[in-house]
């Protein structure tokens, strides 16, 4: 594939809004977990995409490994490259899992995102289940009997409601569930400085040397090391038994099938512990991430207007959060 | 603003401005989008006609093709229509336009594509080998009638940005003198030679004016009613800069956009708005025929506008047709020659008439008519056409559809020696891979079920001592033994929620499960009831569902079975369902919108119906009027002792009760 064109993407930094998803990729960039991933859902135009890009272009250097919906499944798991055996040699070319696999910078796990991941066809999303539920790819197909190999990425679905839901196996396989809704994003100032900013983006990326954007390419720097050390810290990062055992009574409480729920919370209030700087977890980690763990893995998250916690889950959240306080 | 100013003016600023690559024309005569079309390819400097997306398009025609070579003993791959990849590797090649002459026809492939590429910031393809990622750049024009906008997925709508009212818009009608050249030649463009200073400021390109504060400020003004996401405040923005870019202006003003609400009719769609610095097509000096003097015309009213009052247009010139020796076409007063007198197109639909708003946002208020998850591959069997479900091997092809490409070269590959060796002279030199018709491979595809399972389960008819178990166990083995996917809608589930009604109460759900042995289909049968009975709602998904499996293309469903266990008491009015908002007082709405639902499902072909009665109880005649409307037979839910087989609700293959 000749170089890779010139996409013009608002800096990260610039982006405005969408506090949450942005809070996310963070605490799933720092996690560098097998049970991570975020899924994106919400409304048209709200940026979802652009967030995902300019994130993945801010801490990889480069445009996320996307899978379209439009991909075969020679693409997803590798095969023969079809201009050389055109003529008469035979290359094999990984496919996106591995690329995604060793997208990151400096040989780090890269992210794998999959725009519009609902309208995937089913055939393809298995083939993805099979590959990210073991970390292993094992390709036996078209002659070629491939060593099995180590896949390990974060996984990033976009998604419009509007269009259906997704299968509760590969709901489960993101470790994070994100709502972005009109409501908060309706309020006229930040709907004004979007604008705004978008308009002007528009502008400045046809100047050659836009300050503007140099400007945010500098900011997106210095987010980009803050990102990377709380990675760093991670390891030393302790959570405590307080937190702990909040995450075990938050899956017993919205009975969550399975383990991976509370794994992610615990391991995501690690992660916003080592994004604030500190060492140690508070109930208040536990906070930020229950929420975005729970909503996709509660019962009946699979039909329709299913995803998202109403009221009554808000409540019983806060409940189960406010006795884990220190009295 | 007539049609052909509104028309003209919105090309030209998708022409000017790449990021408005959607242009959507409402009620625009479909025969005149090629000529349409050729207009935008003449101002982004391109002479390839348009590309035209219809109805029969399969995904891999649109992203690549398998093409013989012209010695005819070896294939290659080029890219389709949709792939600009390559297109923009050629130097300065300017954008393709895309046209669409009937958005709500546009096949699921193509829409589906279109989705991730108007309007994106990067398009990705991976096919069969083949990877490539660029930034679009191609122009989408698409027609669409304002009765047909519920037809189409809001997600595609969405993408088109640049929404205008082209109803009306006729080719010019030409002279008697002229008739002769008509006949021997094709028929007239519908606009003439784009103007001069538009295609300048087009081809220098350059960054867009500068946006002012009072111009965002206006656009929020103007869209201030909590509609989701920003794309459409970013559409207007965009609109009003294009036309202030192409009249010349350094900055963005409030009047620019107020000129852009009028040219999408968003102006008029939300009552009068200021009109400072409008460009009154009244005020043209419609006789004229020279480009050259009506631009003249049009900077002299922009100089005197700068002049007295700063935040006037700077120009939009009413200068994308120059009609020959016809003058200006003006739809609310034609003059010989004029669109309204061609007779060729007479779209101008009444749209009072037919209820649908004249903003451009129309799909708002419209009844969605659509399928459900109107861009997700549905369950699918071959009636005819290109084969699906996904290939597991390949088998010897039988023409030229669904080459397996990957198998066929390698299979090619294994006799190159000895095609080097004993073939004709021109194939033994070069390294190209040769390739005999024996070679070619197709995909063996896994067989998908023809059958479809919908159940439409009323959960507030269920008292506690009736098994419906008993009377839909036919209908359920049936589904099993066609290994049927099955459709679940559910009416009146309960809702954990302390509020009066919450909306989530007002709507039926749904959920497909690829089999009856989904754990989900249980769970559905054996839910408590809810408060509420949204009914229409119910039967209105249960339309879009089976439309979409029965009739979607190539690879709809052959044998649909509805089954509706319902004692046909709706309770919630359509409009409530689709608002969110409870109906103070729902009187006999929600019964009534019931039945008019099912009567759209009665018009559905290869669907069979059955209706379960629930039972002796209060209304009971509302599940016979059900039955009627949906034209189905009624069975009997609970044994009566003189009732048939069939009414006694005994297993019976779903053949012996319809």
């Amino acid at each position: 594939m000749p170089e890779e064109p010139n996409f013009p993407l608002l800096p990260y930094s610039r982006i405005v809004g969408q506090d949450t998803l942005r809070d996310l990729l963070a605490i799933d960039y720092v996690m560098r977990s097998s049970v991570g991933g975020v899924l994106v859902s919400g409304d048209r135009g709200t940026a979802k995409s652009t967030i995902v890009r300019s994130f993945a272009r801010m801490m990889h250097g480069r445009l996320p490994v996307t899978l379209p919906i439009n991909v075969t499944d020679d693409r997803v798991v590798g095969g023969w490259d079809v201009n050389s055996l055109m003529l008469g040699v035979a290359d094999w070319r990984d496919g996106l899992l591995v690329e995604a696999s060793k997208s990151g910078k400096n040989g780090e796990s890269g992210m794998l995102y999959i725009d519009e991941v609902n309208l995937l066809d089913d055939h393809i999303v298995n083939v993805i289940l099979d590959a990210v539920s073991t970390g292993i790819l094992v390709v036996q197909r078209d002659g070629k009997d491939k060593v099995p190999e180590h896949v390990d990425f974060s996984l990033v679905g976009t998604m419009n409601p509007d269009e259906g839901l997704l299968r509760p196996q590969l709901l489960d396989r993101f470790g994070f569930y994100v709502g972005v809704t009109a409501e908060k994003e309706g309020r006229a100032d930040v709907r004004a400085r979007i604008l705004s900013t978008v308009l002007r983006f528009d502008a400045e990326r046809e100047w050659p040397h836009s300050t503007w954007l140099a400007e945010g390419e500098r900011l997106d720097q210095e987010r980009c090391e803050e990102i990377r050390e709380a990675r760093r810290r991670l390891p030393q990062v302790r959570l405590t038994e307080q937190a702990e055992a909040l995450c075990g009574r938050l899956a017993a409480e919205f009975q969550l099938e399975g383990h991976r729920g509370e794994i992610v919370m615990a391991q995501g209030a690690r992660a916003w512990a080592a994004l604030e700087g500190r060492f140690q977890t508070t109930v208040r980690d536990v906070q930020k991430v229950a929420p975005h763990a729970i909503a996709h893995r509660r019962k009946d998250a699979d039909y329709a207007d299913g995803i998202g916690l109403t009221h009554e889950d808000e409540a019983r959240l806060a409940a189960v959060i406010a006795s884990a306080r220190p009295h | 603003m007539n049609v052909t100013e509104r028309v003209s003016a919105a090309l030209a600023c998708s022409a000017v401005d790449r990021e408005l690559p959607g242009v959507l024309l409402f009620d625009l005569d479909p025969g005149l989008i090629d000529s349409i079309g050729r207009w935008l390819s003449t101002l982004l400097g391109n002479s390839a006609p348009p590309t035209q997306l219809g109805h029969k398009l399969a995904e891999d025609t649109l992203w690549e093709q398998v093409e013989p070579e012209r010695d005819a003993a070896s294939f290659r791959l080029t890219p389709g229509p949709l792939t600009e990849y390559d297109r923009q590797w050629q130097r300065q090649r300017p954008p393709d336009v895309i046209v669409v002459p009937d958005l709500s026809l546009l096949s699921l492939p193509a829409a589906r594509a279109a989705v991730t590429i108007i309007g994106s910031d990067a398009v990705h393809l991976e096919r069969f080998g083949r990877s490539a990622a660029w930034r679009p750049a191609d122009r989408w024009i698409a027609a669409l009638r304002r009765d047909d906008v519920g037809q189409v997925s809001p997600h595609l709508l969405d993408r088109f940005a640049v929404r205008i009212d082209a109803s009306g818009l006729a080719r010019p009608v030409l002279r008697a003198a002229d008739l002769g050249t008509f006949l021997a030649a094709a028929p007239p463009e519908v606009f003439g030679p784009p103007d001069a200073a538009w295609l300048q400021v087009i081809r220098e390109g350059g960054s867009p004016p500068e946006f002012s504060e009072a111009a965002a400020g206006r656009v929020l003004d103007l869209l201030s009613s909590g509609t989701p996401g920003i794309r459409r405040e970013l559409a207007l923005g965009r609109l009003a800069r294009a036309l202030a870019w192409l009249g010349g202006a350094a900055v963005t003003t409030a009047a620019h956009v107020d000129e852009a609400a009028e040219l999408t009719g968003l102006a008029a769609s939300r009552g009068p708005a200021p009109r400072a610095g409008l460009p009154a097509s009244t005020e043209q000096p419609s006789g004229s025929a020279d480009p050259a003097e009506r631009h003249d015309a049009a900077a002299g009213r922009a100089g005197a506008a700068e002049s007295d009052q700063p935040e006037a247009v700077t120009g939009l010139p009413a200068r994308g047709t120059v009609w020959p020796d016809s003058g200006t076409p003006n739809e609310t007063g034609p003059g010989p020659g004029g669109p309204a007198d061609s007779g060729i197109a007479r779209l101008n639909l009444d749209q009072t008439a037919v209820g649908i708003p004249a903003g451009p946002y129309p799909e708002d208020k419209a009844k969605p008519a659509h399928e459900a998850d109107p861009l997700r591959i549905g369950w699918p069997r071959r009636l005819s056409g290109p084969p699906h479900g996904h290939p597991y091997g390949t088998m010897h092809a039988r023409d030229l559809r669904d080459i397996a490409v990957i198998p066929t070269l390698l299979r090619a590959a294994m006799f190159q020696a000895v095609r080097r060796r004993s073939g004709p002279a021109q194939h033994r030199a070069g390294r190209r891979l040769r390739i005999l018709g024996a070679d070619l491979l197709s995909h063996r595809r896994a067989r998908r079920s023809g059958a479809l399972l919908v159940l439409l389960l009323d959960h507030t008819c269920r008292e506690p001592d009736w098994d419906w178990y008993v009377p839909l166990a036919p209908y359920l083995r049936w589904a099993y033994t066609h290994r049927a996917p099955v459709s679940v809608v559910e009416v009146g589930r309960a809702v954990a929620t302390s509020r009066p009604v919450a909306a989530r109460e007002l709507r039926a759900q749904h959920f497909r499960a690829r089999g009856l042995l989904d754990p989900r289909v249980a769970r559905a049968l054996d839910r408590d009831p809810g408060r509420a009975t949204p009914l229409a709602h119910g039967l209105a998904l249960t339309t879009r569902i089976l439309r979409h499996d029965t009739q979607q293309g190539s690879v709809a469903v052959a044998d649909a079975v509805l089954v509706v266990v319902t004692d046909g008491r709706g309770n919630v009015p359509l409009s409530a369902s689709v608002t969110g908002n409870a109906p103070v007082h729902a009187g006999r709405s929600g019964v009534a919108d019931a039945l008019h639902a099912a009567g759209q499902i009665k018009r559905l072909r290869r669907v069979r119906r059955v209706v379960i009665d629930p039972g002796p109880r209060a209304y009971g005649h509302l599940t016979g009027d059900l039955a009627m409307a949906l034209d189905a037979p009624l069975a009997l839910g609970r044994p009566t002792p003189r009732a048939g087989p069939a009414e006694r609700g005994e297993p019976t293959p779903p053949g012996g009760v319809f």
